[in-house]
């Protein structure tokens, strides 16, 4: 335990002489992130809107992601490698494919489990299906929505680890450097960042993902 | 036989269901407990079999405190039917049939026969055996759930709206033939209810509730003949008549066959007293003797005669007609009220 | 060779066949690794998740906690985690195995819990009028309803441990991540891209044999499932 404490505090001064070099990292994780993300976000959000509209497409779109979801990210981000070559850009576009899966499912799921009584209704006081999908599926799938954004935002922190091998940057070149180099306080000061990185966002959307699907139950109720 | 000795059961957030309640149910009958919804009565009958400890009071089972009793022996010779039905989904019909008897260590072959006998005795086909509950139906669902309760042959058996789930005319089904078996089995029921025309045909005696108490306690007939209060009266509803003429049988009001209406009964077809079987004459006419006084009285109303004739074993016994309804009514009552 | 020179495509393709068949020792060797390190952290894990995952049924205050750190500890990047246990742990197998752990508790004992706590009141409420003891209720009713969700749970686990334990390789733990460093290192497309296939195929058929072994529960539970066609045979062969 002392071992640990004194590898901590060890860390931590790492961290804090070194606070230039990681601020760029951590602005270079957040980017690899943040961009990623939101391009998946932009993309997987309107995609599976339109899937969950054509029966024939959100079966297959549905089981494909679930599978593809079970590719490991190590292999996702290496074959970016030969594909696209190295540095930032690749592991921006890997980190993008990754993050767009969960997100997609989602969408699709959450618009699915909306309760077939509440559509039906929705129908009988004559609104089309567009002011359906916009008055009633869209705001009742949006906590599902957004907890694949939080499952997939939480996974991204971590993905974007593995960047570094395909020359990314971000905080998995001080854990990674510092494990070659055995280097533990370099260690230490970015496997914690990074852990305290995933740990906040993940509450943080949490918090926002509690909001949504309270005002969804408002929702539902206001709609029964 | 059960006993409820001065019980009161109060749960942990201060809320009492039950107050100082006292009767007992007699060996071998079936009591219906009956009443609006929270009065009490699904706690009363939960203090059976220990799935409730009273608050206060002693639940006698065979001349026994029940708490002195292994809850889980006393479970297991108790008979236990809810309305949901709880049927074990993971198992076959078989298999949930054949619960209690396993938990106990009944030898195979005797499981066996007594699951095969308990499907019989439900009226289910004996394909069901294998099948798994989410195959059935409701009513052939609740069918299974009693046979489970029944399959260890268990001294009592409580069931707590058994048919409340059910559609009308399956839910009537099942009474008729639960009526059947019971007559066949020699269990103390306790039924629960919140259904005054279910209690009326299921139970021997009825306990109407109120809230956490019982108001009456005595047979259907004494209940709708003498109801104790405003709220037993409120609670038969306002055809109070047409429930007593349900569940008085024919035998009981009808005149001789040889009376007045003889001409009518008797007419010009000698065949008459085969009618009862649909031979002629009477066809659509003749009663049963355990046809209900109602049963009668919409024939009558249906039919161009003025009397019917009771037909038992191709013997006319007896015959009905408006007056020997209202005679037996107006008499019944005046001697009840001579007696009270 | 051939009189004709190959097309391109042909060239490609014969490439990767080619270091298949003059690799296949060693990338059988990596994927036997990598199937042992991920038997091995299942054989630890998931008792112990499903053990957990029993226990916080009986007390509401002790599921949430369990249930929060088990997340809090899946949203800590692998790579981080690995970081944070080699100056304890040395490197090698150890640390990634509890990595592994770690990740797999959060699916297991949530599946268990909302697995053993989903299952209808009215089923277990029957079990107790019936006389049956709380042991024999979680043992006969509550535990075989929810074993095909725990098999759900597990299923996830695994998908996971399987994906890790490749980042694993680069703290000395083997596997197929192996391959897939030594080729970044090396600039060995074709070494990257069979690797990342292999483990893939790993992850993907573990998740496969999983979800049948899940179907099969169920149709041993009298579900009405859609069956898969590795359901339906091994069903078949079993009936």
């Amino acid at each position: 335990m002392a071992g640990a404490i004194g590898t901590f505090i060890a860390g931590m001064q790492y961290l804090f002489s070194n606070f230039s070099e990681f601020l760029s990292l951590l602005q270079r994780h957040l980017a690899l992130v943040f961009i990623s993300e939101g391009a998946a976000i932009l993309i997987a959000v309107p995609l599976g809107v339109i899937a969950a509209r054509y029966d024939r497409a959100k079966g297959p779109i549905l089981s494909i992601g679930n599978v593809a979801q079970t590719v490991p990210p190590l292999a996702v981000l290496a074959l970016a490698f030969p594909l696209l070559g190295l540095g930032y850009r690749p592991s921006v576009v890997a980190l993008f494919v990754y993050a767009l899966l969960p997100v997609l499912t989602n969408t699709i799921a959450g618009i699915e489990s909306v309760d077939e009584n509440t559509i039906d209704a929705a129908r009988g006081m004559g609104m089309t299906e567009n002011e359906r999908l916009r008055e009633i599926q869209l705001p009742l799938a949006l906590p599902v929505i957004f907890a694949g954004i939080r499952t997939s935002t939480v996974i991204n922190v971590g993905t974007a680890y593995l960047a570094f091998f395909i020359g990314g940057g971000g905080l998995g070149s001080w854990v990674i450097s510092g494990i070659n180099l055995f280097n533990m306080p370099q260690v230490m000061a970015g496997a914690v960042a990074g852990a305290l990185l995933a740990i906040t966002l993940d509450l943080g959307l949490a918090a926002v993902e509690g909001r949504l699907s309270d005002s969804g139950v408002e929702m539902t109720q206001s709609v029964a | 036989m059960i006993e409820f000795e001065n019980v009161t059961k109060t749960y942990s957030d201060g809320t009492t269901a039950i107050e100082n309640i006292s009767f007992s149910v007699e060996g071998g009958t079936t009591t219906v407990l009956v009443g609006p919804s929270g009065c009490g009565k699904t706690t009363t009958m939960k203090l059976v079999n220990r799935l409730e400890d009273p608050t206060d009071g002693v639940v006698y089972v065979d001349g026994t405190d029940n708490r002195d009793l292994d809850e889980i022996e006393l479970r297991r010779n108790t008979g236990y039917v809810i309305q949901e039905i709880g049927l074990f989904d993971h198992r076959t019909v078989g298999e949930n049939i054949a619960t209690v008897p396993e938990l106990v260590g009944w030898d195979d072959e005797r499981i066996d026969e007594r699951v095969a006998e308990l499907i019989d005795l439900m009226g289910l086909s004996r394909d069901f055996r294998d099948q798994y509950p989410m195959e059935l139906s409701g009513g052939q669902r609740q069918r299974v759930g009693v046979a489970r309760a029944l399959a260890a042959d268990p001294e009592v058996l409580l069931m707590d709206e058994p048919f409340g789930a059910l559609d009308p005319i399956t839910r009537e089904r099942l009474q008729n033939e639960f009526l059947d078996i019971q007559e066949r089995i020699d269990t103390t029921i306790l039924f629960v209810t919140h259904d005054i025309n279910e209690a009326l045909k299921m139970g021997d005696r009825i306990a109407i509730f109120d809230v956490g108490e019982v108001v009456q306690y005595d047979t259907p007939r004494e209940i709708l003949a003498n109801p104790k209060s405003e709220f037993v009266e409120d609670f038969i509803g306002e055809d109070r008549s047409f429930k007593q003429l349900d569940i008085t049988p024919v035998t009981e009001v009808m005149g001789p066959p040889d009376g007045e209406y003889a001409s009518v009964i008797d007419g010009s077809d000698t065949d008459a007293t085969t009618a009862a079987d649909g031979g002629s004459g009477y066809e659509g006419k003749a009663l049963a003797p355990d046809d209900s006084v109602k049963n009668a009285l919409d024939r009558l109303l249906r039919s161009d005669t003025p009397a019917l004739p009771v037909v038992e074993n191709g013997e006319v016994i007896g015959v009905v007609a408006d007056e020997h309804i209202r005679a037996s009514f107006g008499q019944r009552s005046d001697a009840q009220r001579g007696a009270a | 060779m051939l009189s004709s020179p190959p097309s391109a495509p042909l060239e490609f393709a014969s490439s990767y066949v080619q270091y298949v068949v003059e690799n296949a020792g060693e990338l059988i060797e990596l994927l036997i690794e990598h199937a042992l390190i991920t038997a091995q952290t299942v054989a630890i894990a998931a008792p112990l998740a499903v053990t957990l995952g029993v226990a916080i049924t009986y007390n509401d205050r002790a599921a949430t906690v369990v249930l929060w750190l088990a997340g809090i500890a899946m949203t800590i990047p692998s790579l981080a985690l690995f970081g944070l246990l080699v100056p304890f742990l040395g490197i090698g197998a150890p640390p990634v195995i509890f990595t592994l752990i770690l990740y797999s508790q959060l699916p297991v004992i949530r599946n268990t819990y909302v697995g053993l706590t989903g299952v209808d009141e009215a089923i277990t409420e029957a079990g107790r009028g019936l006389g049956m003891t709380q042991r024999q209720r979680l043992r006969n009713i509550q535990i075989p309803i929810a074993l095909p969700i725990i098999l759900a749970g597990l299923r996830n686990a695994v998908v996971i441990i399987v994906g890790v334990a490749a980042v694993g390789a680069f703290i000395g733990a083997g596997g197929l991540g192996e391959l897939i460093f030594s080729g970044i290192r090396e600039g060995d497309t074709v070494a990257i891209v069979v690797a990342t296939i292999v483990v893939s195929l790993l992850a993907l058929a573990a998740d496969y044999t999983l979800a049948t072994v899940e179907q099969l529960l169920r149709l041993r539970n009298g579900d009405d499932i859609e069956r898969k066609v590795s359901t339906r045979l091994v069903w078949r062969a079993l009936a």
